[in-house]
């Protein structure tokens, strides 16, 4: 599929934010599997042909057992969407339903339009975006699971002390269900971690050896908000923050500045956008290069995630941030509205 | 003339062109051929349901 016009989002909903998706189905419609997973580290970090190969097999051996699990599989259909096509959102009716070749370029869609388009509608009541919309589907590792690309979600190392440690998993393990639904790849687990309650847990089954052995995985209240989104599409098109675009100083480049390692230190790397609005960071007197050291009085050490979260969870459109930078050796005070 | 009558070949064969290959031209998707269904979702199934086989869906 070369285009998400007219996507039946009843059916398919995934990370919208990839470059590349993918489903196992039956004919029916019944969801084997997803797979394909984006992260911080790149485009392809959290893929590979070994993996998708595996991810493969394991769809067909689900097919092979079908439908004598077709309960076990129900989880993996999601409920119903606010929006069950793109043309549900109005600034999306300029998409065509199907792609014209005459004008392809121009009338494709792009996916990632329809996680913003999710965001803007959670957003226009002037409520703070929840969680599960800024920090969306949650990679394994910010439960401390790191899981192998080259494998069939299976565990290449677990971080110690996170809440993957504290409920048994181990090097090695392969998950083989959580919460009752198979699980073939990373994207699988991520599909069950972005519908998780929270708080709540998480039940897994682990395959250690051959042998069978379960687990149960905490989710704390607040879980996600460790996790970077900063690579996402709608961080890059800077939307909550008028266009400014930030980077956190490392606690070496902190020093000269006089900041400690625990300080705010968000160094500006773009001021406006080509193509066009919102401009306000522009308007406000920001510079590339300022760095950010105070957001209405916070200093602690942010990230560009907590620095847009700050924005889409605590203030509303038409609010302004009171930002002071350092330039030039020197504190300054600038306000930056807050266009959505 | 040749050069006339080659172009006139060309629209035509456009002309003929599904929408689809079209698109598959537009895009430059020349290497998606095989067992690859193109750009449709409903042929996909229909394929799946005739053959017993499951269906694996790219988005790109």
């Amino acid at each position: 599929m070369v285009q998400a016009n007219g996507i039946d989002l009843s059916l398919f909903q995934f990370d919208t934010n990839l470059t590349w998706a993918v489903f196992f189905l039956n004919a029916d419609r019944t969801i084997y599997g997803r797979y394909g997973t984006r992260a911080d580290k790149g485009a392809v970090s959290r893929i590979s042909t070994a993996g998708f190969r595996k991810a493969m097999e394991g769809a067909l051996e689900l097919h092979a057992a079908y439908p004598g699990n077709r309960a076990a599989l129900a989880g993996k259909t999601g409920p119903a969407p606010r929006a069950k096509s793109p043309d549900a959102f109005p600034w999306l009716r300029q998409y065509p339903p199907t792609l014209q070749p005459a004008t392809a370029n121009k009338s494709c869609m792009h996916c990632h339009e329809l996680q913003d388009s999710f965001q803007r509608v959670a957003r226009e009541p002037g409520k703070p975006l929840p969680d599960e919309l800024l920090w969306s589907w949650p990679l394994p590792e910010w439960l401390g699971i790191a899981l192998d690309p080259a494998e069939r979600a299976t565990v290449k190392s677990v971080a110690a002390g996170s809440a993957a440690a504290k409920a048994g998993f181990r090097e090695g393990d392969r998950i083989v269900a959580l919460e009752g639904q198979p699980v073939i790849s990373i994207a699988d687990v991520q599909w069950v971690l972005q519908h998780a309650k929270e708080p709540g847990t998480v039940k897994a089954d682990l395959d250690r050896a051959g042998a069978k052995v379960p687990a149960t995985l905490p989710l704390a209240r607040g879980w996600r908000r460790g996790g970077d989104f900063s690579w996402r599409f709608f961080v890059h098109e800077a939307f909550y923050t008028g266009n400014l675009r930030v980077k956190p100083l490392t606690p070496e480049e902190k020093a000269p500045l006089g900041l400690s390692e625990k300080s705010m230190g968000l160094k500006v790397t773009r001021v406006g956008w080509p193509v066009g609005p919102p401009a306000e960071a522009k308007k406000a007197g920001f510079l590339v290069d300022d760095v950010l050291v105070e957001v209405d009085g916070q200093s602690g050490a942010w990230t560009e995630s907590d620095f847009v979260a700050y924005v889409a969870q605590k203030k509303r459109q038409g609010d302004k941030l009171d930002i002071a930078v350092l330039r030039g050796g020197k504190r300054q005070n600038l306000s930056l509205p807050v266009t959505r | 003339m040749a050069r006339i009558a080659a172009l006139a070949v060309a629209a035509l064969a456009a002309f003929q062109q599904g929408p689809k290959e079209q698109l598959r031209g537009v895009l430059k998707d020349t290497e998606v051929r095989g067992a690859w269904i193109y750009d449709d979702l409903d042929a996909g199934f229909a394929e799946a349901k005739k053959s017993g086989k499951p269906l694996l869906v790219v988005f790109r």
